[in-house]
């Protein structure tokens, strides 16, 4: 239960995270660089759905906070990044909160005016999604919507993990991610994606 | 910094247009088969590999090693998990909590319950005995109920230990009582005394039309009022309270209506004085001096 919706990405190094979290609670510096390199690719790319271009002085900041409260984490590789998104997005949610921007608007009005037409989507969705482009996507949901499916695909956490970081409940972040998936899913014009989005969301519950 | 800047615009940053967007990813998934089956894991691959750049900044991650080192020399990695830390299989705690829950619920009902049979069963039990006490008894038995039972209940421990004999019309009595006061309902029902009754009875449907017969033999027997009281309510009294008094508070919320019920003295005022109408009109009479 709960791995339904997870990239297999972040699954398939959670043990290793796991093991690479232990030795550097120990005192181990490359285990901690090894858990670095793990995780910092989908916080970045969560965080970056939230303050935009920021998001690399945002992370660092997180990192810090990681680094000196890493004694206190408790928890295997998945528990990591719960507990990292956790910090991740309070550091993000101060740096909107300093720049009194809304989060998803941040994100959203940098390449607000280079947003594809729908009929160009198709094609392009089917080949690849460009960095921009994928966030732009994103960045068009509601707030919970874009955060539920950038929890789950992004970094890779399991509902009740992600309802979690949200602080809500898990229910109302699953329903959220499916509809931000099922819209996503309608704006690339993939059809088969409605029909199945929510056998898999349902597995995340 | 720089490293990621260039990344951008390996991905495309500056296009318009993303048609002229080069595949540039090669996560896992990230190009589905087939151009109309992308399904849900598709979508969600598409999205990862287009969102998440698997290079890390390496200054970065200089001064976030420099930071754990820092934190490692301060000793800050000694300090105290906060609930905000723990992060250990939450999910299975909770089902664990509530499964813990749910088994202190089924045991508390099933001690309840318990409590229930054994009032009935010993409502069965001490007529014999009380015969011999009825001296130091106080003449009103409903008046007397609330202030004997410390004295009464280990009488209804003993008395149970008798209680194995054959249905007899108190017993019935009682049961039809306690039948009535459960108003057909709760646990007490499936209990051993009460498939004897139904069995007297016939089938469940009938046990009131039963008790009501049973009832009427009674109304013939109450002419003696006074022998039987006592002994009545010895027999049915005490095993009722006695129950309640040990199991405590919940015990006395949700075994009142069962338990409580075949020993209390109410139902003796109302059918006035059933002991002696029982059929056992010797065992009031050696009590009378």
């Amino acid at each position: 239960m709960g791995h339904g919706g997870e990239s297999r990405r972040t699954q398939a190094y959670d043990g290793e995270l796991g093991a690479a979290v232990a030795r550097a609670q120990e005192g181990d510096e490359s285990a901690f660089a090894t858990a670095y390199r793990l995780v910092q690719p989908g916080l970045l790319a969560y965080v970056r759905g939230l303050v935009g271009d920021d998001a690399e002085d945002v992370m660092s900041d997180a990192w810090l906070e990681i680094a000196r409260d890493l004694g206190r984490f408790k928890g295997d590789g998945a528990g990591f990044r719960g507990w990292t998104a956790t910090i991740a997005r309070h550091r993000a949610l101060d740096h909107l909160r300093r720049q009194r921007v809304r989060p998803r608007a941040s994100a959203l009005e940098q390449d607000l005016l280079d947003l594809p037409g729908p009929q160009s989507t198709h094609d392009q969705a089917m080949e690849a999604l460009s960095t921009e482009y994928a966030l732009d996507l994103v960045g068009g949901l509601p707030r919970d919507q874009a955060e539920a499916v950038l929890l789950r695909v992004v970094v890779g956490l399991d509902g009740p993990a992600a309802a979690r970081v949200l602080g809500k409940r898990p229910g109302a972040v699953r329903t959220a991610a499916y509809r931000g998936l099922k819209r996503l899913a309608q704006q690339l014009g993939a059809d088969g994606v409605t029909d199945e989005a929510p056998k898999t969301l349902g597995g995340s519950a | 910094m720089g490293e990621r800047r260039s990344d951008g615009e390996r991905a495309g940053r500056r296009r318009a247009h993303p048609r002229g967007t080069p595949a540039a990813r090669s996560g896992p998934g990230s190009v589905p088969e087939g151009r109309a089956a992308v399904d849900a894991a598709g979508l969600e691959a598409l999205l990862a590999a287009a969102l998440i750049r698997d290079r890390v900044d390496a200054g970065a991650e200089q001064r976030a090693v420099a930071a754990f080192l820092a934190a490692r020399e301060a000793a800050a990695h000694g300090a105290r998990t906060r609930r905000r830390d723990d992060w250990r299989a939450r999910r299975r705690r909770i089902g664990g909590r509530s499964l813990k829950a749910t088994l202190s619920v089924l045991v508390a009902g099933l001690a309840l319950s318990g409590v229930a049979v054994a009032g009935i069963g010993a409502t069965v039990s001490s007529p014999d005995r009380p015969v011999r006490d009825t001296g130091r008894t106080h003449a009103p038995p409903g008046a007397t109920a609330p202030a004997v039972p410390d004295s009464a209940a280990p009488e209804a421990g003993s008395g149970r230990e008798e209680a194995d004999r054959p249905a007899s019309a108190r017993d019935t009595e009682a049961h039809c009582r306690a039948f009535e006061r459960a108003g057909g309902r709760g646990r007490a029902l499936e209990s051993a005394a009460w498939k004897r009754l139904t069995a007297a009875a016939g089938g469940p449907a009938h046990v009131e039309a039963y008790c009501a017969g049973q009832r009427e033999e009674l109304e013939q027997g109450t002419a003696r009022p006074g022998s039987s009281a006592t002994p009545g309510r010895q027999g049915t009294g005490r095993p009722g309270a006695a129950g309640n008094r040990s199991s405590g508070d919940p015990g006395r919320e949700a075994g009142q209506g069962p338990d409580g019920a075949p020993g209390d003295d109410r139902g003796k005022g109302r059918d006035g004085g059933p002991g002696g109408g029982t059929g056992r009109p010797a065992e009031p009479g050696a009590g009378n001096p």
